[in-house]
């Protein structure tokens, strides 16, 4: 009797699967674009607390939309202030883990924003009026019109203080796009989803009321749920073959915080650097205590004196002698002022022409952030946050 | 490499995993100025030397040297 042959099996991201041919230009053709929910609309289990949600096994995994909506209900007047991780900062942090790789994304609600903003040119907050510290803006919020929160005075808003929340109920609404693949042309990082041996998860981990709201006396009432919808890619099978894109990368968007700034120049190094890694773009946020915790400083000449990345001993290949110039910069590159009213600063390595840009952590030792700041912030911190490309086998 | 191709679109390339770090790179050296253009068909030179070694094979060229008590002789074509 002859001896059954068994099929050729391989691993893609570490997950064994069938065996596969990768070609990306057969795939495009060949594929189906997928939408489908992952989650349907559920409470979440409390604030300061966390929901994993795990996705279903099924193609090539580009990208996921988490909606954060509900109520909040003041029950007497006057809640002392509203905090700048309202609304964004709903979400403390996103963790995207897939077969092992434990750190695909591990970043704040207000950094998957600022991504989305800066990386797809059709998402604008421009002539989108949103109250920010208890002023009406209609640039820089970084809200799309769907938000809902501080479309009106009185509305709870980052940074307002007290005397303006009368006791009722408000709405919220924000979403979120969650960047497994660095972009949805390439599909760059996409994961590998169909496999029974593949286990990709992601944890929404909620902040805690007195990150959003310095309550006061106010009795607040929060009712939110959360739903996860998924865009994926089918893969099709031609010729009686499966085939895949390029699937040798993984995407992270990682994101760290160093305390202890000083006025003057502070070198801030990136973590996880090395071999197999390349860099796409890097996010920073300063944060103080002034006014409220974790008031951001704007980015402008006033508050930088000099934004600048070097890596060896010295090498500095690209530096802005203040704040205003990157704040610029990011404008020009994204169509949002991300540094107006949020403090957010990009170094975006990526966009204009990745090919030529983007920084090979392998030949960039010791690679650093460099903020020039232009007085010691109170308790301040910077959030910075590196997106990079790494090789299947390199990543962690 | 596909346009679709991460590793085109973003510069990755396994290779560069073990790439050294980056320097001042040396003077480039063109095919213009290399021993390649001199076997190059769009170099004009070469078609000149078709066509003289067309003629002078028709005609044929000789000639020698001499150099105190050795003589060298050589001759292309007919003779």
């Amino acid at each position: 009797m002859a001896s059954k042959t068994a099929a050729p099996v391989q691993f893609i991201q570490g997950v064994q699967s069938p065996n596969v041919t990768v070609n990306p230009d057969l795939f495009y053709a060949a594929t189906r674009r997928m939408r489908f929910p992952v989650k349907s609309a559920t409470s979440i289990s409390g604030l300061g607390s966390s929901d994993p949600v795990e996705l279903r096994k099924t193609g090539v995994i580009a990208a996921l939309v988490v909606r954060v909506s509900g109520t909040v209900a003041v029950a007497t007047a006057d809640p002392t202030a509203w905090l700048y991780d309202y609304p964004y900062g709903l979400v403390k942090e996103f963790r995207l883990s897939a077969n092992g790789q434990s750190n695909l994304i591990s970043a704040r609600g207000i950094t998957v924003r600022a991504h989305e903003m800066s990386t797809n040119p059709k998402v604008t907050d421009r002539s989108v009026s949103r109250y920010f510290a208890g002023t009406a803006y209609t640039n820089g919020t970084m809200s799309l019109d769907t938000d809902v929160w501080g479309a009106a005075s009185g509305d709870p808003n980052p940074g307002a203080s007290s005397g303006a929340h009368a006791p009722t109920t408000y709405s919220i609404d924000v979403s979120y796009v969650i960047p497994v693949a660095a972009d949805q042309r390439t599909l760059a990082g996409a994961l590998y989803g169909q496999s029974s041996a593949t286990n990709i998860n992601l944890e929404i981990l909620w902040n805690t009321e007195a990150a959003l709201v310095t309550a006061g006396s106010a009795a607040l009432t929060w009712a939110l749920t959360y739903s996860v919808d998924a865009l994926a890619y089918s893969i099709p099978q031609v010729g009686g073959q499966y085939v895949v894109p390029n699937l040798s990368w993984f995407h992270q968007l990682i994101e760290t915080r160093q305390g202890g700034l000083v006025s003057g120049d502070n070198e801030i190094p990136l973590p996880g650097t090395g071999v197999g890694r390349q860099l796409l773009r890097m996010y920073f946020q300063t944060a103080r205590t002034s006014t409220y915790a974790g008031n951001p400083l704007a980015l402008n000449a006033t508050n930088y004196n000099k934004v600048a990345w070097m890596y060896g001993g010295s090498d500095q290949p690209e530096s802005w002698s203040n704040g205003t110039k990157l704040a610029q910069q990011n404008e020009r590159e994204t169509g949002c002022h991300l540094g107006k009213l949020w403090g957010i600063g990009l170094l975006d390595f990526a966009s204009e022409h990745a090919a030529r840009d983007t920084v090979n952590l392998a030949a960039t030792s010791d690679i650093r952030l460099v903020l020039g700041l232009a007085a010691s912030p109170t308790a301040g911190y910077a959030q910075v946050a590196q997106e990079i490309l790494a090789a299947a086998s390199a990543s962690a | 490499m596909s346009v679709f191709d991460p590793e085109r679109a973003y510069g990755l390339s396994m290779a560069g995993l073990q790439s050294p770090a980056p320097m001042q790179g040396a003077a480039v050296t063109t095919d213009a100025n290399g021993v390649k253009s001199l076997i190059d068909p769009k170099n004009p030179l070469v078609w000149f030397g078709f066509l003289l070694l067309a003629t002078v094979g028709a005609a044929g060229v000789a000639g020698s040297v001499r150099l105190g008590p050795a003589k060298v002789s050589g001759s292309v074509g007919k003779s």
